[in-house]
């Protein structure tokens, strides 16, 4: 129930130029004390909002401590942070990213990941690390479906996406040999070997994305910059907008042809050669950074 | 022969403006401009700008030109060699105020509930010179551009945005160019789309990039933590002898019905001093608290910022025994009592006295501080 109004309305009491100030010293005594707010929410009405938004500046509700962010660890006694993912009904999680906290802006951090397949939705995780115990606190965790348009082959600090004149013809390659003998009408099939790979021929245009828009000005330039990463033997993710992924390397001539003299459809053979689900496969074949210890 | 000067856009005398040119000659040395006002036919500013570039820094703070006023250039050039040019052909130009351009109904920082928003944008311009075309963008969080639109003023500073996307920050701008070329820009305006505030804020933040085939992950985290100091004397100076420990501190806190607390009395100070910022504009501070049933006392409650400026609120209970016409009652007041002082000063110190109805030691109260974009403070007490 509201009781009374201090000041009559609101900006009924004109302040003095230092109230312009910001404030970031905040003390309270002599009262027993159940909660405090601060926010920037123009919205809000008279309740006290309970759950951290975007528009929280402090909230600390003195649940036998005094935490007044959405964080509920002291700095001092995490030694680092994880970034970790899977997908969603799976049980395993897969570290990506790791980082020591040496002051309060380390808990934020903002990184890309370039591995998922579309189509999928993926969990992500952030667990901080206690330095006492080397154990890790409760987790903060999210969920995204992934939707991506087009082709990407992918190297850990280049991407090169494919949208126009994209076809992908694909073999799974299975190592068997028909043997057929003198007394019997059907052949034997013998599947030695445990080798079971795709491979396959990637036709596709690649041009700059300028402001949301493809652009023929410095398309010859890019193509080249195309040809440099695709030659450059180096392993690579492909995905594409189905939700199909792999490590790939890119075998033979890489040729193009133009149809239209100003657009070029690159056909690149590729070959798989590691299970792009695998965050060892990804390390092992340079795709990840992160120095795990599960590895 | 003669430098070309190229046609030059109107500007503020304030910030003046780069005038370029044309030169076939031998390498420049310097160019010297001559400004003349039309309607006086007079030489109101002279200049000399020493440059290889083919161009000349007209400078905001130091030229005679007054807003409003159309005025006519010539350029002459010297050379390496010391030789000056004939004067180029006058090229005219108009000093114009800077247009006030920004969007009326979105703030920096807002929140937006819905997929659809829409916009609206105020255009000012002292001498009156009208907008002639502008163009709305809107932004993912890394400042790539996902959509813009150009339209013409005379329809109007209207447009409407549509497929925002549930937990993503955007930032949106408005550019335009008036009639006579000046470019007028509102910067970028940083909006939150969150369909349920509340629910849908989330401390690790993801979001879906088609275009470049990744998740963006991001984390929203703020880390503040309190202190609690022993005073040296119960409040009056707010001198701290020492930080409490931790095993201290666990024995202020208590549980009431579903209300936890921490208990603090007038030789006990809570502190939070990092990790928090409140910024300069609107703020809504909240403080579920109770007076303390001994001292009769109510809460002490500052705000301060790092050059000591101080924000001071306490709230005291008084017996009331006659009212303002002598009549004899018997009842509760709460004193509200706001000091604002810097560090030589005190400069505000007034107090405001409200009957509270139905109100008794060991009731939870709220207390509302909120401080508008203009600086005005209010307050509000509320049952908690």
């Amino acid at each position: 129930m509201f009781i009374s109004d201090f000041l009559g309305t609101v900006g009924s009491f004109s302040s003095l130029p230092i109230l312009t100030e910001s404030f970031d010293i905040l003390q309270v005594a002599d009262c027993s004390l159940s909660k405090i707010e601060i926010d920037i929410n123009k919205q809000g009405n008279d309740s006290i909002p309970v759950k951290w938004d975007y528009t929280t500046i402090l909230l600390a509700d003195f649940d036998k401590d005094l935490f007044g962010g959405n964080l509920k660890y002291a700095t001092e006694h995490i030694s680092h942070i994880k970034i970790k993912k899977r997908f969603k009904n799976e049980f395993e999680w897969q570290t990506i990213y790791e980082k020591p906290i040496l002051k309060d802006d380390d808990f934020n951090v903002e990184l890309y990941d370039y591995l998922e397949p579309s189509n999928t939705t993926i969990e992500y995780c952030f667990v901080p690390v206690y330095s006492s115990t080397g154990l890790e606190g409760g987790m903060t965790m999210s969920e995204v479906l992934s939707e991506f348009d087009g082709y990407f082959l992918i190297e850990k600090d280049r991407i090169f996406r494919a949208y126009l004149n994209t076809e992908n013809s694909k073999t799974l390659n299975r190592e068997t040999t028909t043997q057929t003998t003198l007394g019997r009408k059907y052949p034997f099939i013998i599947a030695n070997g445990m080798s079971n790979y795709y491979s396959g021929t990637l036709q596709a245009t690649f041009l700059p994305l300028i402001d949301c828009e493809f652009t023929l000005e410095k398309a010859s330039k890019y193509e080249n910059n195309v040809d440099e990463f695709l030659s450059d033997n180096k392993p690579k993710i492909l995905k594409d907008f189905m939700g199909n992924i792999w490590i790939v390397n890119i075998v033979n001539n890489i040729s193009r042809k133009n149809n239209d003299p100003r657009i070029a459809i690159h056909s690149i053979d590729w070959v798989e050669i590691g299970n792009a689900k695998s965050v060892v496969d990804l390390y092992n074949n340079n795709l990840l950074s992160v120095e795990l210890e599960e590895i | 022969m003669k430098p070309i000067v190229l046609p030059i856009k109107p500007f503020d005398r304030n910030l003046g403006t780069v005038i370029h040119f044309r030169w076939n000659g031998k390498q420049i040395n310097s160019s010297t401009i001559t400004i003349t006002d039309i309607e006086q036919n007079k030489v109101v500013h002279s200049n000399t700008y020493t440059s290889f570039q083919n161009i000349h820094i007209l400078k905001g703070s130091s030229n005679n030109l007054i807003n409003g006023k159309v005025y006519s250039l010539t350029l002459k050039v010297t050379t390496i060699d010391n030789e000056i040019s004939e004067p180029s052909t006058s090229v005219n130009f108009k000093c114009l105020s800077t247009p006030k351009f920004n969007f009326s109904n979105i703030q920096n920082d807002i929140i937006v509930e819905n997929s659809e928003l829409n916009l609206s944008l105020n255009y000012f311009q002292l001498e009156n010179e009208k907008l002639n075309v502008w163009k709305i963008y809107l932004y993912d969080n890394s400042k790539t551009e996902l959509y813009s639109k150009s339209m013409s003023a005379v329809d109007g500073l209207f447009s409407n945005i549509s497929g925002l996307v549930d937990r993503t920050s955007y930032y949106l701008r408005a550019t335009g160019e008036t009639v006579l070329g000046m470019n007028v820009d509102t910067g970028y305006v940083k909006i939150y789309v969150t369909y349920n505030k509340k629910s849908n804020f989330s401390d690790l933040e993801l979001t879906n990039q088609p275009d470049k085939g990744l998740i963006h992950i991001k984390t929203n985290f703020t880390n503040i933590d309190g202190d609690v100091f022993l005073l040296r004397e119960p409040w009056a100076n707010r001198k701290k002898d020492r930080k409490l420990n931790n095993k201290e501190i666990s024995l202020l806190f208590g549980t009431e019905n579903q209300d936890n607390f921490i208990a603090l009395n007038g030789s006990t100070l809570l502190e939070y001093q990092k990790g928090f910022n409140t910024g300069k504009g609107f703020l809504r501070l909240f403080v579920k608290f109770k007076v303390n049933a001994m001292t009769e006392k109510g809460i002490i409650l500052v705000l301060q910022d790092k050059l000591d400026n101080i924000c001071y609120c306490t709230l005291r209970k008084t017996k009331v025994n006659k009212d303002s016409l002598g009549n004899k009652v018997s009842r509760t007041e709460f004193q509200v009592l706001l000091f604002i002082e810097d560090s030589q000063r005190l400069l505000l110190n007034t107090y405001y006295s409200n009957y509270l109805e139905s109100v008794n030691i060991g009731d939870w109260l709220i207390l509302k501080i909120q401080r508008e974009d203009n600086s005005a403070f209010s307050l509000k007490l509320m049952k908690g």
